[in-house]
């Protein structure tokens, strides 16, 4: 496995915790803390999603160029 | 002019579209197989992605989601948020490798792929068992949906059975006709009506309240719970995060990884769906259900599920409020047209051609494909119009039985060499029942949902008998695994 796919995979196991310790309640769970007019709660979320976002991001940027040319030429094999 | 006959004008151009569209794509149609099931495998980044999400997304988002956000409010937001960004994450794990092995060796459904992989028969025959019982109820639930939402807009002015007939009828033909050309043309074109209704809506609804400051102002005051994650017990929370970010592995998806023309359409797929999946379909449905709460108050139950209908009636002007059950029409059309497609191919490929090694020509494949499209959606048809209470359950639970049954089998073909075909069908069996039992005899043991129990349980069969029974044959290591070593 390369760099760059770890990563990908890292940020996203990171992604997933982060995401799941709100799920769980342990984390931004004070609905009456508000940073820049939204509850902390939802500003969680929304960074969340933004995380998820990148995540997805970095796999096509950063990752999946060198897998497709690879893939073509697997392809043109026969 | 009357409710009943904006309504009908509303829904009938609707359905006129989507009808002129199934014909363009009977036009473009050879009578392959491939063809027919999987467009000649030629779908660019618009369609792809259109098609995903339009699949994905269906009646439920539309209604259920909504009325979700109604009564957890962030907790189900979080939920929702994640398995929306978890499903487009797993297209990285699978998509690639099934696309390269599927034009590669001319695959069609799961139970092919896995069968030549695993060398067996019958592995995908059980699978394509499993397909089915996950996908019956599923599409049912959206006819009903369809004839349920028309009823209670009309208020009775249009009867139950006059929906379900409408949807059935114009989603036959053009599934009939035009296979997936049809399917993801219409799916592109449903998949921008409701996606552009849903945050029309919401925007409304935020601005009745008076803003997104004095929305989430009030909310804290009056129900601070509805902002407050965790509401709902962690085993649930992870659980539906699991079956509905394993979406994927549902047979009318997984399909879909299989049409890309080229990979990096998969890839640019996998990022763009990220942002229509994650945001511009979580976002809409939270805050519209909680603006509801507000706007709509004293809902409670399964008549939450009735908010986003509830709303447009109370607050929009008639033709309008009938756009937006067009909107939910087109939510559950752009789901159940693909659903009854891939179930013709289940039953045909799956459980007849395969097992049965048939070797039949591609225009008489063809034919009986388009036969079996026509005699599953009338039973599917006759199914919704009994109106079975427990549909909604039996297609979550439909839904968790064949996601924990398809995930290790495919994990082995893609990742991991030395398990073969007893592992894969230990695997399947165990999952696929300890996802029936942990729902109906032993309802979520420790609070945790019956996608999860599947998961682990399978999981530890797969790896145990992958241990201890022979791997997959020598050619298929090499076939498959040999192939992706050099990627």
């Amino acid at each position: 496995m390369n760099n760059r796919a770890l990563i990908v995979i890292v940020s996203t196991i990171l992604w997933f915790i982060a995401f799941a310790l709100q799920g769980a309640g342990l984390v931004a769970s004070d609905p009456h803390v508000f940073v820049g007019g939204i509850p902390l709660p939802v500003l969680y979320t929304l960074i969340m999603g933004l995380w998820g976002v990148v995540n997805s991001l970095l796999a096509y940027f950063i990752w999946a160029p060198g897998f497709y040319e690879r893939a073509y030429k697997l392809l043109e094999e026969e | 002019m009357d409710l009943v006959s904006i309504v009908l004008i509303v829904i009938g151009s609707y359905l006129a579209i989507m009808l002129a569209i199934g014909y363009w794509g009977y036009k473009k149609t050879k009578a392959t197989p491939e063809d027919y099931y999987l467009a000649n495998r030629t779908l660019g980044i618009l369609t792809l992605s259109m098609t995903f999400i339009a699949t994905y997304a269906s009646m439920w988002t539309f209604l259920g989601a909504v009325g979700g956000n109604y009564r957890l409010g962030l907790t189900f937001a979080s939920m929702m948020m994640m398995w929306n960004l978890l499903w487009p994450m797993m297209l990285w794990l699978f998509g690639p490798r099934v696309w390269l092995v599927g034009k590669k060796y001319g695959y069609i459904t799961y139970s092919e792929l896995i069968n030549d992989y695993y060398g067996t028969s019958l592995l995908g025959a059980l699978a394509a068992v499993i397909g089915v019982i996950a996908l019956v109820p599923y599409i049912s639930v959206q006819l009903m949906g369809a004839g349920i939402a028309l009823e209670s807009f009309t208020k009775g002015g249009i009867p139950y059975i006059w929906g379900v007939s409408l949807m059935f009828i114009v989603m036959v033909i053009y599934v009939l006709i035009g296979g997936l050309r049809s399917v993801v043309w219409t799916d592109v074109l449903q998949g921008i009506f409701f996606l552009t209704v849903m945050l029309g809506l919401s925007l409304y609804a935020v601005h009745l309240v008076g803003g997104f400051g004095s929305l989430f102002t009030k909310i804290v005051v009056e129900n601070p719970d509805l902002l407050t994650p965790g509401k709902q017990g962690f085993g649930i929370w992870i659980g539906y995060v699991l079956t509905w970010g394993n979406a994927i592995l549902l047979p009318h998806m997984f399909q879909r990884l299989l049409v890309a023309k080229r990979l990096e359409t998969l890839g640019k797929s996998a990022a763009s769906l990220s942002i229509l999946s994650g945001w511009v379909q979580t976002i809409p449905v939270f805050l519209l259900g909680i603006s509801a709460t507000i706007l709509v108050p004293g809902l409670t139950g399964k008549a939450t599920d009735a908010a986003t209908i509830e709303f447009a009636t109370r607050y929009l002007p008639l033709w309008l409020a009938a756009t937006v059950v067009a909107g939910a029409f087109a939510a559950g059309m752009s789901t159940l047209d693909s659903q009854l497609l891939t179930s013709s191919s289940l039953l045909l490929r799956d459980l007849y051609v395969n097992p049965l090694k048939k070797k039949l020509p591609p225009e008489k494949e063809t034919f009986y494909a388009r036969l079996l499209v026509l005699i599953l959606g009338i039973i599917i048809m006759i199914f919704a119009l009994s109106r079975p209470g427990l549909i909604v359950p039996i297609s979550t639970a439909g839904t968790a039985i064949a996601i924990s049954s398809y995930f290790f089998p495919l994990i082995g073909a893609l990742y991991w060499p030395r398990a073969g075909k007893v592992a894969a069908y230990g695997s399947i069996v165990v999952a696929a029942v300890t996802a029936i039992v942990t729902w109906i005899v032993l309802p979520f043991p420790l609070g945790i949902y019956n996608v999860l129990w599947g998961l682990i349980l399978g999981g530890i069969t797969y790896v145990i008998l992958g241990l201890i029974a022979p791997p997959p044959p020598k050619e298929s290591i090499d076939k498959f695994h040999g192939l992706f070593k050099k990627l």
